[in-house]
């Protein structure tokens, strides 16, 4: 009998059961995730074209290597988006860089959507405005950026940012709650 | 070639499989099991800290010119602390390392990690658990024996008026012979002694004296203490 051909409303756990079957499956799971990673990958750190292509093949090579570690009491998307994570934390730590906020459109987007939470007075020119809510975004801790990243581009829930991050959910919200402060403490600097 | 390409390409040069299921199913229940087993040591741990802090001669301070806030601290068994603060932060660390272990926030685990120490090392304590580990470690380590706490230490200063042994003959109404824990044979003469209780006057018993060195060999007893305090067990 023909396996049927996986559609988008294939759920990711049977793309992962159709992968160690046979592993030119994996096409099918790499081209679900490999534009929102590599956008993420772009959003946490400031790598070129090549050094992201680089993470993210990592990424998949070791997704591929523990799909028999993936628990489906949790969502794909958070374990695939952990590796990720950690794959470009890694590829930072190897060049001794820090990892700033790449000032790319989707970028832009985060401005709006942070800017809208933070519930400024638009007293300024809408640009000069979101510019300062970039230069502030780039200022934060890393890992108050990436919670803001995570919630508000990704639009991720607090559980799924708990496992992709690796902390308790309560910490997700408190760490949000504070990089929202700090940003808005830095807008005011 | 594009990333997926790249991928594929890797996987099947490199040959490149997935881990078996198998291997992260052990690697789970192994860090759970470790994470148990330290948790069960610290325990242990916690029980024979209690015994050790009950045992202890706290009033003796005196015979060493020591205030009793000094002695406390000399004598106090910082070893047994160590060891559990050791398992309990290894236990820690394997429940982080879990699949799981990271939805747990720190404190939780912290307050956690102290409930279990505290009730279940008083319950070890209560069932003469901690004694029993005092007592074998005392047989086993010559090292264990040396530790500042320990009573072996503590009560081997005749120069102090602090004797330890056990009794090896009765010699009359007043006299016994006590072999020291160095191997050394004293004559004990009793004078005005008390004999608290728990301590017999009979071949075999381990005690502990308070009196005041004769010479060499003659000891003279004013108190006289069971090894082991009465309670716990």
């Amino acid at each position: 009998m023909q396996k049927r051909h996986p559609t988008p409303d294939t759920p990711d756990e049977e793309l992962v059961t159709r992968t160690l079957s046979d592993n030119r499956e994996y096409l099918h799971i790499m081209g679900r995730y490999e534009a929102k990673l590599m956008r993420y990958v772009l959003r946490i750190a400031s790598f070129s074209r090549e050094e992201a292509e680089d993470v993210l093949q990592e990424t998949f090579i070791k997704a591929y290597q523990n799909l028999n570690d993936f628990d489906r009491s949790f969502k794909f998307s958070s374990w695939i988006y952990r590796i990720a994570h950690n794959e470009a934390i890694n590829a930072l730590r190897k060049t001794s860089r820090f990892p700033t906020l790449a000032p790319t459109e989707q970028n832009e987007s985060v401005v709006e959507h942070l800017a809208d939470s933070l519930d400024l007075e638009r007293e300024l020119d809408h640009r000069l405005h979101k510019e300062r809510v970039l230069a502030a975004l780039e200022a934060l801790d890393a890992k108050y950026r990436n919670v803001l990243v995570l919630k508000f581009l990704e639009e991720k829930s607090y559980e799924e940012i708990s496992d992709i991050l690796q902390r308790p959910v309560g910490t997700v919200g408190t760490l949000v709650n504070r990089a929202r402060k700090q940003l808005k403490k830095k807008m005011e600097q | 070639m594009s990333i997926q390409e790249k991928v594929l390409k890797q996987i099947s040069e490199q040959r490149i499989e997935p881990t078996a299921r198998a291997w992260f199913t052990f690697k789970n229940i192994s860090l759970w099991f470790a994470a148990v087993v330290f948790g069960i040591l610290g325990t242990l741990a916690a029980g024979t800290l209690l015994h050790v802090l009950d045992d202890g001669d706290w009033d003796i301070y005196g015979y060493f010119g020591r205030s009793f806030i000094e002695h406390s601290l000399i004598i106090f068994p910082y070893f047994w602390v160590a060891v559990i603060i050791l398992f309990v932060s290894l236990a820690y660390v394997m429940t982080r390392i879990t699949k799981t272990g990271y939805r747990y926030r720190t404190h939780m685990l912290v307050i956690a990690g102290v409930l279990m120490v505290a009730v279940t090392g008083s319950a070890l304590y209560a069932l003469g658990i901690g004694q029993e580990i005092d007592e074998a470690l005392t047989s086993y380590s010559t090292l264990y024996t040396q530790l500042p706490h320990h009573k072996e230490n503590i009560w081997s200063r005749p120069e102090v008026g602090l004797l330890s042994g056990t009794i090896t003959r009765i010699l009359n109404n007043n006299e016994f012979a006590l072999k020291d824990f160095t191997g050394h044979t004293w004559t004990i003469e009793e004078g005005d002694v008390e004999w608290k209780r728990g301590a017999a006057r009979k071949v075999g018993t381990k005690l502990k004296l308070i009196g005041m060195q004769e010479n060499d060999t003659v000891f003279v007893a004013t108190e006289v203490r069971p090894w082991e305090t009465v309670g716990g067990k």
